[in-house]
C-alpha cells in the first residue's frame, strides 16, 4: 500500500470521529429532552394534585355549598387552563368529589371495575401512609421528611398520574389524581454541532492531506475537543424552554386557580423580596395569620422529590419553642407561591431546579464521553490500529460471526451488570434518590478502623481471609489425600468408593448447608447427640464465634473436597506410571516419588484449582448465610455475606456495590499474584 | 558391576503365565540382548530384574546377592525406558543427577559425574533445557545419561530405540555400544528388532511365549538355530522351511518335500534318527541360481533388487520361498527358476518338536 493511498484513507478518521461527537450530543439532547419533560410533568402533576387537594380541604373547613361548587369548578378548569393535564379528580370514600368531568360528579366508583379498583385502592394506601408519617413525626419530632409517600406518580398511556392525599390536621379529607398527557417538552437539534462536525469535515478532506501525519493528528486533537467543548456549552440551551414550559405549568395553575375563583384579591406576601422588606414585627405578624389558618401540614409537604414519590421539605416550620411559622428560607426564585382565601400555600421549584442543573452536569459528562471516544477514535484511526482491527475483524468474520450469541450473552450477563454494579458503588441513595457521591462509599468503608465492630471492613475482611486460608488448605490436604488412596490399581471397589466422595459436590450446596444446619442445632441436632452419646456436654454452636465458624468451616470443608479430589484423580492419573518406575529404580521411596514426581506434576493442574476453590471460597456466600448466619451479632459473617447485608437489610445499595467492587479488587489482584508467582517457580522447580 | 543370574525364575499373573522357568547366567561386564515377538516375556523378565514385577518363583541374583525381595532402589541398577520417563519438570541437569541426589551424594561429585556424563553423550549445551524442548534422540541420550551417572551393578534398556526413526535408530545403536565398551557395565536390553539384537550383543536369548529358545552368541544363533522358532527370528530375509520326509534312496538318506529332494549331508547323518517327518530349512542366502541339476524350480512372484544382491520372492508348488540371487541375474517376474542349495549349510528340524536334530532342548524350556 503506497504512503500516498494510505495517507488519503487516513483522513478519513476525523470526519468519523466528528459525526460520532455530534451524534452523540444530538442522542444525549433527545434523551434529556424526553426525560426533563418526563420530570416535569410528572413535578407539574404532583404540584396540581397537591393544589388540588389543598383546595379540598378548604372545601372540608368551609361547609357551605359554596366551597362544594369551587372544587368542582378549579378541577373543571384544570385540563383546559394547564397544559397537558387531561383528567383531573377528587375521590372521597368511593364517591367522586369533583371530576373534571362534571357527569361524574357525585357518581359512585365503579369498583368493579379495574382502574377504579386500583385508584381506590392507590388512595387508601396513601392515606395509610398518611397516618404512618403521622406517627414517626410524633415519636421523632425532628424528623425532616415524611419517610412514607403521600404523593404517588406513575407513568400512564402517555403520561403522567399523580394522586395525593388531602388531609386537615392528620384528618383524611380525600384523594386528588391528576392525569397529564404527553410532555410537553421541545426537542431542539443541537445545530451548532452538527453545522462545525459537519464543516469541520468538509475542510479537513479538502486539506488535511496537506499536512504531515503528526502534525496532522495534532490539528485533528485540537478540533475534536473544541467540537466537545462546543457541544458541552451550547447544549443546555434548549433546557431554557423547559424552563419556560415549567412556568407555562405554574402560569397554567395558577391561571386555573384563579378561574376557579381561590386566588385571593391581594397580591402574595411572601414574595421573597417583599417579605425581606417587612420588619420584624410584620412578620411575625403576618406568619401569626398563616399560623392561624393552620396551613402547617401543607407547608411541611413541599413537594420536592415528588418524583419519587416521597417528599423532602423545602418550606417548613421552625421547630423551635415558639412555634412560629418561616417561609421557607431564600425561597428560590421560580417557586410558585399562591395565596387563596386568607391562606398561603407554596410551592417550590428548588428541587426542580436544582435537579435541572445536576442533568446539565450529566449531560456535560456524557458531551465529554462522547469527545473522548472521537478522540481515541481519531488517534487509533490515524496510527493505522483501528485499520488493523477492522481488517481482522473482516478477515476473521466467519469466527466473530460464530461468537457474536456468546459475546452478546457476555455483555448483557456479565459487563453490564457488572458495570453497574461499579457505577453504583459511586453514588448513595438516601431515602430512594440516588446521588453521585464520588468516593464516599469506598473512604467510609476503608478509613473505618474499629475492629470491635463484627460489621467493620476490616473486620470482615480477616474472617474472610481466614475462612478462605483454612476451607482451600483443608479442601486441598484432603482431595489429594484421597484422590492418591483412590488411584491406587491395586485398590478394590475404587469406582463405588468414588462415587461416594464425590456425593457431597452433587448435592446442591444449599440443601447441605440446611441439612448441616439442622444437625448442628443445640437441641435436636445429630452432633450434640453425638457428643453426648461420647459422654461430652452439648455445645451452643451459634452462641459464640468460633464454634459458629466452625460449623460453617465443617459444612464447607464436606462440600469442598470433592472437587479437588476430582481434580487432583485427573491429574494423576494423567502422569505416566513409567516416571514413578524410572524414580524407584533411581532410588526414591514412596515419600520421595510422591514429593518429586507427583507434587510437582500436580502443580498444573492444582493450582488453577487452588485459585478458582479460593475465589469460590472467598465468595461463599450460601454456606455462611444458611448455616451460620453471620451468627452471633454478624461475626461469623464474610465480606460477601456483609456486602448482601448492607445492600438488602441495611437498604445502602451504594455502599453495598462499593463493598462488592473491594471484593472483586481484592480477588483480582489475588490471581494475578498467584498467577504471577507460580509462573515464577514454575521455571525455578527444584 | 556384577554378574546377573536366573534361576528358574517364572511370573505368573494369576493363571497366565507369562514367563516360564527362566535359566539364565549373564556374565560380568556382558551385553546380553532378549529378543523375541511382542508378549514373549522378554520385558517381564527384564522388569523383574529390575524389581518394578515380583518374581513369582525362582532365584535371582546379582553378584552374590539374592534379589527377589529386595526394592529397585536397593538392587543397584540402571534402566533406560522405552518412553524414555524423563520427569518433564526437571531440567536436563536435574533428570540426570536425580538419582544421585536421593543418594545424598556430595553437590562437587553429582556436578563432577553429571558434566562427565553429559560430555560423552554430547548433551552440556542441554542441561539446562527441560525435556518437552529436546529431540527424541536427545532425550534418549539424558536417559542413558541418567542411568550412565548412576554407575549401577547392571544396565537395563527396554526397547530404548523403538520410538526413534531408521537413522537416529542406527546412531544411537552405535552410541550404546560405545557405551558398553567404555563403561563396561553388565547390560540387559530388550527389543523385538534383531538386528539390534545382533549387533549390539554378546550373547542373544531369544525368547517366545515366555520360554527362552536358545542362548547364544549372534553368529551361533545364525548358523545353528536350535529350533525352527529361532531359525525363522534369527536372519533376514528369514531361513525357508519346507515340510519333508526322509527316505532312504538307494542306501543315502534323502528327504524329499513337494517339489523338492536332497540327500541328507554328511554331517547331518549322525544326528538322524527314527523320526521320518522333518522339516529342511535353508537360508536365502545359501540358495543359488542352478543351470544344471537344480534342487527345485520356485515360480518367481516379486523381485526385490537391493544392489548387492536381489531377492527373489516366489513359491515352490505353494510353499513360499525367498531366495538371494546375484545382482545380475536374468530371472523375471513370472519366470521359472531352477534353485540349488548349499547342501553343507541346510538345516533339518524334528516337525514334531520343531528342535534341530542333535538338540537338547534349553534348559528349563517346556
Amino acid at each position: 500500500m503506497s504512503g500516498q493511498a494510505s495517507g488519503r484513507r487516513g483522513l478519513v478518521w476525523l470526519p468519523v470521529a466528528a459525526l460520532i461527537i455530534a451524534g452523540g450530543f444530538l442522542a444525549v439532547a433527545w434523551s434529556q429532552g424526553v426525560a426533563d419533560g418526563e420530570a416535569y410533568q410528572a413535578r407539574r402533576a404532583a404540584t396540581i394534585a397537591r393544589g388540588v387537594a389543598w383546595v379540598h380541604v378548604q372545601e372540608a373547613m368551609r361547609v357551605d355549598d359554596a366551597g362544594e361548587g369551587q372544587t368542582q369548578r378549579f378541577v373543571e378548569a384544570l385540563p383546559e387552563k394547564v397544559p397537558g393535564v387531561r383528567e383531573a379528580l377528587v375521590l372521597k370514600g368511593v364517591n367522586y368529589k369533583a371530576h373534571s368531568d362534571a357527569a361524574l360528579v357525585e357518581q359512585r366508583l365503579d369498583v368493579d371495575s379495574l382502574a377504579a379498583k386500583a385508584l381506590y385502592d392507590d388512595a387508601r394506601r396513601l392515606k395509610a401512609n398518611v397516618d404512618k408519617n403521622a406517627e414517626e413525626r410524633a415519636r421523632n419530632p425532628a424528623l425532616g421528611y415524611d419517610p412514607y409517600p403521600e404523593v404517588q406518580i406513575i407513568p400512564v398511556e402517555g403520561g403522567l398520574q399523580a394522586l395525593a392525599v388531602a388531609e386537615d390536621a392528620g384528618k383524611y379529607i380525600g384523594t386528588a389524581r391528576i392525569t397529564t398527557g404527553p410532555a410537553p417538552y421541545r426537542f431542539e437539534l443541537p445545530w451548532l454541532v452538527l453545522l462545525v462536525a459537519l464543516g469541520l469535515s468538509a475542510l479537513w478532506l479538502i486539506v488535511g492531506g496537506r499536512l504531515p501525519t503528526r502534525p496532522r493528528i495534532a490539528v485533528g486533537v485540537l478540533a475534536l475537543a473544541g467540537l466537545t467543548v462546543a457541544g458541552s456549552v451550547t447544549l443546555p440551551g434548549w433546557r431554557n424552554d423547559l424552563r419556560r414550559a415549567q412556568a407555562d405549568g405554574q402560569a397554567g395553575t395558577l391561571a386555573a386557580l384563579d378561574e376557579a375563583g381561590l386566588l385571593a384579591a391581594q397580591a402574595p406576601p411572601w414574595d421573597p423580596e417583599e417579605w425581606a422588606d417587612l420588619d420584624e414585627d410584620e412578620q411575625q405578624e403576618e406568619t401569626a395569620r398563616i399560623e392561624a389558618n393552620a396551613l402547617m401540614p401543607y407547608l411541611d409537604r413541599g413537594l420536592n422529590g415528588a418524583l419519587e414519590g416521597r417528599l423532602v421539605t423545602i418550606a417548613r416550620a421552625n421547630e423551635g419553642d415558639d412555634t412560629r411559622l418561616e417561609p421557607p428560607a431564600g425561597l428560590p426564585a421560580g417557586a410558585l407561591m399562591f395565596a387563596a382565601e386568607g391562606r398561603a400555600v407554596y410551592f417550590s421549584g428548588a428541587a426542580f431546579d436544582a435537579a435541572v442543573v445536576t442533568d446539565e452536569a450529566d449531560v456535560r459528562l456524557w458531551g465529554i464521553g462522547f469527545g473522548v471516544i472521537g478522540l481515541l477514535i481519531l488517534l487509533l484511526g490515524e496510527l493505522g490500529q483501528l485499520r488493523r482491527m477492522g481488517r481482522a475483524a473482516v478477515d476473521h468474520r466467519g469466527a466473530y460471526g460464530y461468537l457474536s450469541p456468546a459475546i452478546v450473552g457476555m455483555v448483557v450477563l456479565v459487563f453490564i451488570p457488572v458495570v453497574y454494579g461499579i457505577v453504583l458503588g459511586f453514588t448513595q441513595r438516601t431515602y430512594n434518590i440516588i446521588e453521585f457521591a464520588g468516593l464516599t462509599n469506598y473512604i467510609e468503608i476503608l478509613t473505618d478502623f474499629d475492629l470491635g465492630d463484627p460489621t467493620n471492613f476490616y473486620f470482615k475482611l480477616g474472617v474472610t481471609l481466614m475462612w478462605t486460608i483454612l476451607n482451600v488448605g483443608l479442601h486441598v490436604s484432603i482431595g489429594l489425600f484421597l484422590a492418591v488412596l483412590l488411584n491406587d490399581q491395586m485398590l478394590k471397589a475404587r469406582g463405588i468408593y468414588r462415587v461416594i466422595l464425590i456425593v457431597p459436590w452433587a448435592i446442591p450446596n444449599y440443601i447441605t448447608a440446611l441439612i448441616w444446619k439442622g444437625m448442628f442445632n443445640k437441641q435436636f441436632g445429630a452432633v450434640n447427640a453425638f457428643i453426648e452419646m461420647m459422654g461430652g456436654e452439648s455445645l451452643s454452636w451459634f452462641q459464640s464465634f468460633w464454634p459458629a465458624f466452625s460449623t460453617n468451616l465443617i459444612t464447607n470443608t464436606w462440600l469442598g473436597f470433592p472437587f479437588m479430589m476430582v481434580v487432583c484423580l485427573g491429574a494423576l492419573q494423567s502422569i505416566p506410571s513409567d516416571l514413578y518406575e524410572a524414580a524407584w529404580v533411581d532410588g526414591a521411596d514412596r515419600w520421595q516419588r510422591f514429593r518429586r514426581i507427583t507434587l510437582p506434576l500436580l502443580m498444573p493442574a492444582l493450582v488453577p484449582a487452588v485459585i478458582v476453590g479460593a475465589v469460590w471460597t472467598f465468595n461463599m456466600f450460601n454456606i455462611i448465610y444458611l448455616v451460620s448466619g453471620g451468627a452471633p451479632n454478624g461475626a461469623t459473617d464474610i465480606l460477601i455475606t456483609d456486602a448482601y447485608r448492607w445492600a438488602f437489610e441495611r437498604d445502602r445499595y451504594g455502599y453495598a456495590a462499593a463493598y462488592s467492587t473491594i471484593i472483586f479488587l481484592i480477588l483480582l489482584g489475588f490471581t494475578l499474584i498467584t498467577n504471577r508467582i507460580t509462573g515464577a517457580t514454575k521455571g525455578a522447580f527444584e | 558391576m556384577a554378574s546377573v543370574t536366573l534361576t528358574d525364575v517364572s511370573k505368573r499373573f494369576g493363571d497366565n503365565t507369562v514367563v516360564k522357568n527362566v535359566f539364565l547366567d549373564i556374565a560380568d561386564g556382558e551385553f546380553v540382548v532378549l529378543v523375541g515377538p511382542s508378549g514373549c516375556g522378554k520385558s517381564t523378565t527384564l522388569r523383574m530384574i529390575a524389581g518394578l514385577e515380583d518374581i513369582t518363583e525362582g532365584e535371582l541374583k546379582i553378584g552374590e546377592r539374592v534379589v527377589n525381595d529386595m526394592t529397585p532402589r536397593d538392587r543397584d541398577v540402571a534402566m533406560v525406558f522405552q518412553s524414555y520417563a524423563l520427569y518433564p519438570h526437571m531440567t536436563v541437569y536435574d533428570n540426570i543427577s536425580f538419582g544421585l541426589r536421593l543418594r545424598k551424594m556430595p553437590k562437587p561429585e553429582i556436578d563432577k559425574r553429571v558434566r562427565d556424563a553429559a560430555q560423552k553423550l554430547g548433551l552440556t549445551e542441554l542441561l539446562d533445557r527441560k525435556p518437552k524442548a529436546m529431540s527424541g534422540g536427545q532425550r534418549q541420550r539424558v536417559a542413558m545419561g541418567r542411568a550412565i551417572v548412576r554407575q549401577p551393578a547392571v544396565f537395563l534398556f527396554d526397547e530404548p530405540l523403538s520410538n526413534l526413526d531408521a537413522k537416529l535408530r542406527v546412531q544411537m545403536r552405535a552410541e550404546i555400544a560405545r557405551m558398553h565398551r567404555r563403561e563396561g557395565v553388565t547390560t540387559v536390553y530388550v527389543t523385538h528388532d534383531q538386528i539390534e539384537a545382533m549387533t549390539l550383543a554378546d550373547r542373544i536369548v531369544v525368547m517366545n511365549f515366555g520360554v527362552v529358545q536358545q542362548v547364544g552368541a549372534p553368529l551361533e544363533l545364525y548358523r545353528e538355530p536350535a529350533n525352527t522358532f529361532v531359525a525363522g527370528f534369527i536372519g533376514s530375509p528369514s531361513m525357508n522351511l519346507f515340510d519333508v520326509d526322509l527316505r532312504a534312496t538307494g542306501g543315502e538318506p534323502t528327504v524329499t518335500g513337494k517339489g523338492l529332494s536332497v540327500p541328507v549331508p554328511e554331517r547331518l547323518r549322525p544326528h538322524l534318527g527314527d523320526q521320518t517327518k522333518l522339516v529342511l530349512g535353508v537360508r536365502p542366502e545359501h540358495l543359488s541360481e542352478a543351470v544344471d541339476g537344480p534342487h527345485m524350480t520356485a515360480r518367481v512372484d516379486m523381485l526385490e533388487p537391493l544392489g548387492a544382491e536381489v531377492h527373489a520372492l516366489g513359491d515352490v508348488e505353494g510353499q513360499p520361498i525367498v531366495a538371494s540371487l546375484e545382482p545380475d541375474t536374468a530371472v523375471r517376474v513370472g519366470g521359472p527358476v531352477g534353485l540349488r542349495m548349499d547342501l553343507d549349510q541346510i538345516h533339518l528340524f524334528d516337525r514334531e518338536t520343531g528342535l534341530a536334530l542333535g538338540r537338547q532342548a534349553h534348559r528349563g524350556a517346556a
